[in-house]
C-alpha cells in the first residue's frame, strides 16, 4: 500500500497551484510544437529541453515535461488528421483513415475518437504504470551486470532492426552513435578516448546537441535541399460543429470505446517491454480493426475504428515506454532517448535506483502523467482554431522558426562555440543521413546506451574475473541475446511466410523512424 | 539528375494507402547514376579506419575485458566493416544500373549557404548579442528557405528575437548575450 500513498503524495505535489500552472503550460507547449508539420515528439521535447532544464528542482520541470510528452503526440494527431503528414511513424495509421474522415466533413469526429481515445488510453496504461513501475524495480535491482547488458543489447537490435530499411544502414546508424557517446573522458579510468587531442572534447558531445542536431538541423536542411516553396500545405477545413456529445454523434461513440481499449491493450504490454516501440502495437491495432470490427467495409474510406484504434494504442505504448525508462534506465525509442537526456541535465540517472534516490520525483511525474492527460483534453479540443492556425504557418517560417529554437537549445546547452560547431557538424550529417535513408533512431539510442552499457559490461567483467563466458552460461543473458539476434529475422518474416505459402516475397517489415 | 523530392515534411513518403501493406515508408522513384552513396561509403570506411587507429592510441589499462579500449575497439572495427558492406553493396548497385538507395542531393549551394549562416552565428552571436543575430539568423534563414515576403519575415524576426530574448532572460532567467542592443 505504501505506493499508492506515494503515489497520493505525488499528486499532492502536482496540484499544486503552481505545478498545475506548469503542466498546463507543458501541455500547451507540446502541443503547439507538435502540431508543426515535421516535428515528431522527440523533436517536440528537445527543442523544449532548455526551457525545462533552467528549474533548479527537477519535480516542476519534469512535470512540465509530462505535459510536453504528451501534447507533442496530440499535436501530431491532429497535423495528421488536418494535413495527412505525420510527424512520427507511429501516426500513419491515423493519417490514413482520420485524414479520409476529415476529408468526408467529418474532421471533428476524427479529432475527438483520437483525443478521447488517446485520453482514455493514457490513464490506462497510466494506472498500469503506477501498478508495475515499483515492482519492476525491484526486479530489475537484482538483475545481473550481464542481464543489463543483454536487455541492452535487445533494445538496440530491435530498434535498428525494425526502423528503416537495411540492416546495414541501421547498424551503421548504431555505431555512429554508440561512437559519439565515447567522446571524451572515460569516467573509470580518466583516459581520452575520440578527442583527437582537443581539451574541448574531454567533456565529450552533450547529448542534447546530438539530438537537436540530428533531428531539428538535420530535417531544416533536408527541406531546404528539397526547393520548398512560400506557403503552406492545404489544411482541410474543420467543418460544421456535428450534433452529440464532444463531437460525437452516440453511434460514433459506440464505434469509438471498443478500439480504445483494445488499442490500449495492445499499446501498453509492447511498449512496457525493453524492446519497444510504437509502430508494432500501432500497427496490429489497425490491422485488427481492419480486419475485424464493425466498420470494416469503411476502411479506404475513413473509418473511425482505423483512428481509435491506432491512437489509442500509440498512447497507450507511450506511456508504456516509460517502464522500461524508469525501472531499467533503457530508452526504446528517440523520445524516451531525448527523455533520458533530460535526466541527465538534472544529473538524474533512470534506472533500478531510481525509486530509492528520487521516488518523490517518479511518482510527482506518474501523477502528472494523470494531470497532463486531463488538462490535455480539457485544452485540446476547445483550442483547436489555434492550432489549425499553426498548421497554416509558411514552411519558411515554421523551418527558420525551428532553426532559432534548435540554436537556442544547443547555445543554453553548451554555451561555447565548439559545442555549436558540432552540433551544426552532427546537423549536416544528420541531413546526409536522411538523404541517402540512414535510419536517425538508432545513433540517437546508441549514443545515449553506449556509456551504461560499457560500465555494466565492465562490472560484469570484474565480478568474473574478466571471463566473457557469463554471456553464454548464464541461461537468462543467453536467452536475451538469442531474442536479440531474432529481433533481425522478424523485419523478413513477411519475405519468409510468403515464401512457405508458395507466393511472391513481399515487401520487408519496416518503420520510419522519427518518433 | 531528375528526381522528384518528396513530401517536404513529415515522414518519409505518402500515407495514402494502406498501411498492413506498407509501413515501407520511402518507397523512392529510382534515380540512375547517383554517385553519392558510394562517395558516402567511401567517407564512412575513410572515418571508420581514422577512427580504429583512434581507438587503439587508448591504452589497455589492467587487461583488454575490463579496460577502456574494448568498446572504443569493437565499436570502431564493427563500424568500419559495415561501413565497408554498405560501400560494396553501392558499388554493386552503381556498377548493375540500379541505385535505389537515397535520394538526390538537391539544392547544395542553399545548403551550403545554409550551414554558412548557422557557423556565422555561432561566432557572432556573443559579440554581436542575441536579439540581432537571431533577427538575421531568421530573415536570411526564411530566405534560403524559399520566403520571398520580406516584410513578414521581418516582423516575425523582430517578434521571435525580441520574445524569445525577454522570456528567456527576465521569466527564465536564462542568460543570453546582450550583445550592442543595451536591453534587459
Amino acid at each position: 500500500m505504501g505506493d499508492i500513498g506515494a503515489l497520493m503524495d505525488g499528486f499532492a505535489t502536482v496540484l499544486s497551484p503552481s505545478a498545475l500552472l506548469f503542466a498546463a503550460v507543458g501541455v500547451t507547449l507540446g502541443t503547439l510544437v507538435g502540431v508543426m508539420p515535421g516535428i515528431g515528439p522527440a523533436v517536440t521535447i528537445a527543442l523544449l529541453l532548455p526551457v525545462a532544464t533552467q528549474f533548479d528542482d527537477p519535480i516542476p520541470a519534469f512535470i512540465m515535461f509530462a505535459g510536453i510528452y504528451y501534447g507533442a503526440m496530440y499535436g501530431g494527431s491532429t497535423t495528421s488528421i488536418l494535413l495527412n503528414t505525420p510527424g512520427e511513424s507511429a501516426s500513419v495509421a491515423t493519417a490514413i483513415e482520420g485524414n479520409l474522415m476529415a476529408r468526408r466533413g467529418e474532421a471533428r469526429a476524427a479529432l475527438a475518437t483520437s483525443a478521447i481515445g488517446s485520453f482514455v488510453a493514457a490513464i490506462i496504461s497510466t494506472v498500469l504504470l503506477a501498478l508495475v513501475a515499483k515492482p519492476a524495480a525491484d526486479a530489475a535491482v537484482s538483475i545481473q551486470a550481464t542481464s543489463y547488458v543483454a536487455i541492452m543489447i535487445l533494445s538496440l537490435a530491435t530498434v535498428t532492426a525494425l526502423v528503416g530499411h537495411s540492416v546495414v544502414r541501421g547498424l551503421v546508424s548504431l555505431m555512429l552513435g554508440m561512437m559519439f557517446a565515447l567522446v571524451g573522458l572515460d569516467p573509470q579510468s580518466g583516459q581520452t578516448r575520440f578527442t583527437f587531442g582537443s581539451s574541448e572534447l574531454f567533456g565529450g558531445i552533450e547529448d542534447v546537441l546530438i539530438v537537436i542536431g540530428l533531428f531539428a538541423v538535420g530535417e531544416v536542411l533536408y527541406v531546404l535541399s528539397n526547393r520548398p516553396r512560400d506557403g503552406h500545405d492545404a489544411v482541410i477545413g474543420l467543418g460544421d460543429r456535428p450534433k452529440g456529445f464532444l463531437w460525437l454523434t452516440p453511434a460514433q461513440w459506440r464505434r469509438s470505446w471498443g478500439p480504445w481499449l483494445r488499442g490500449a491493450a495492445f499499446g501498453f504490454p509492447f511498449g512496457a517491454m525493453p524492446s519497444g516501440g510504437a509502430e508494432l502495437p500501432t500497427f496490429l491495432s489497425y490491422s485488427w480493426e481492419k480486419n475485424r470490427s464493425k466498420g470494416r467495409a469503411e476502411f479506404g474510406e475513413g473509418a473511425i475504428e482505423g483512428v481509435a484504434g491506432p491512437e489509442a494504442a500509440n498512447n497507450a505504448s507511450f506511456t508504456g515506454v516509460l517502464v522500461p525508462l524508469l525501472t531499467l534506465g533503457i530508452p526504446t525509442s528517440a523520445t524516451a532517448a531525448v527523455m533520458i537526456a533530460a535526466f541527465k541535465q538534472f544529473n538524474i540517472q533512470p534506472g533500478p535506483q531510481l525509486f530509492a534516490t528520487s521516488g518523490d520525483l517518479v511518482w510527482a511525474l506518474i501523477a502528472s502523467l494523470f494531470v497532463g492527460n486531463v488538462l490535455l483534453l480539457v485544452l485540446n479540443l476547445p483550442l483547436i482554431n489555434l492550432w489549425v492556425k499553426v498548421l497554416s504557418v509558411p514552411t519558411p517560417v515554421l523551418y527558420s522558426g525551428i532553426l532559432v529554437f534548435a540554436s537556442l537549445g544547443i547555445y543554453a546547452s553548451s554555451g561555447n562555440s565548439t559545442q555549436v560547431t558540432i552540433a551544426i557538424a552532427i546537423g549536416v550529417l544528420g541531413f546526409v543521413m536522411r538523404k541517402l535513408d540512414f535510419p536517425i533512431a538508432p545513433t540517437i539510442l546508441g549514443a545515449i546506451l553506449a556509456t551504461e552499457m560499457e560500465r555494466q559490461f565492465r562490472r560484469a567483467m570484474v565480478s568474473s574475473h574478466g571471463d566473457l563466458s557469463v554471456f553464454w552460461t548464464r541461461p537468462v543473458t543467453l536467452v536475451i541475446l538469442l531474442l536479440a539476434l531474432a529481433a533481425f529475422a522478424l523485419p523478413q518474416l513477411p519475405r519468409i511466410v510468403a515464401l512457405a505459402r508458395g507466393r511472391r516475397p513481399g515487401k520487408r517489415l519496416a518503420f520510419g523512424d522519427e518518433d | 539528375m531528375t528526381h522528384e523530392p518528396r513530401a517536404t515534411h513529415g515522414v518519409a513518403g505518402g500515407t495514402t494507402g494502406d498501411p498492413a501493406a506498407a509501413p515501407d515508408l520511402t518507397a523512392e522513384e529510382p534515380h540512375r547514376g547517383a554517385v553519392a552513396p558510394v562517395v558516402a561509403g567511401v567517407l564512412l570506411v575513410v572515418l571508420g579506419l581514422v577512427m580504429v587507429r583512434e581507438a587503439f592510441t587508448v591504452e589497455v589499462g589492467r587487461d583488454l575485458v575490463r579496460g577502456p579500449r574494448l568498446f572504443p575497439a569493437v565499436i570502431t572495427i564493427t563500424f568500419t566493416a559495415l561501413a565497408a558492406v554498405y560501400l560494396a553493396q553501392q558499388v554493386g548497385h552503381l556498377l548493375g544500373g540500379r541505385v535505389r538507395d537515397g535520394e538526390a542531393f538537391g539544392d547544395l549551394p542553399r545548403v551550403a549557404g545554409m550551414i554558412g549562416l548557422l557557423l556565422a552565428y555561432g561566432f557572432v552571436l556573443e559579440p554581436v548579442g542575441y536579439i540581432l543575430s537571431t533577427f538575421v539568423l531568421f530573415v536570411v534563414g526564411s530566405w534560403l528557405l524559399g520566403s520571398r515576403a520580406w516584410k513578414r519575415d521581418l516582423v516575425v524576426g523582430v517578434g521571435l528575437s525580441l520574445g524569445i530574448f525577454v522570456l528567456f532572460t527576465q521569466l527564465l532567467a536564462v542568460r543570453l548575450p546582450q550583445g550592442v542592443i543595451p536591453l534587459g
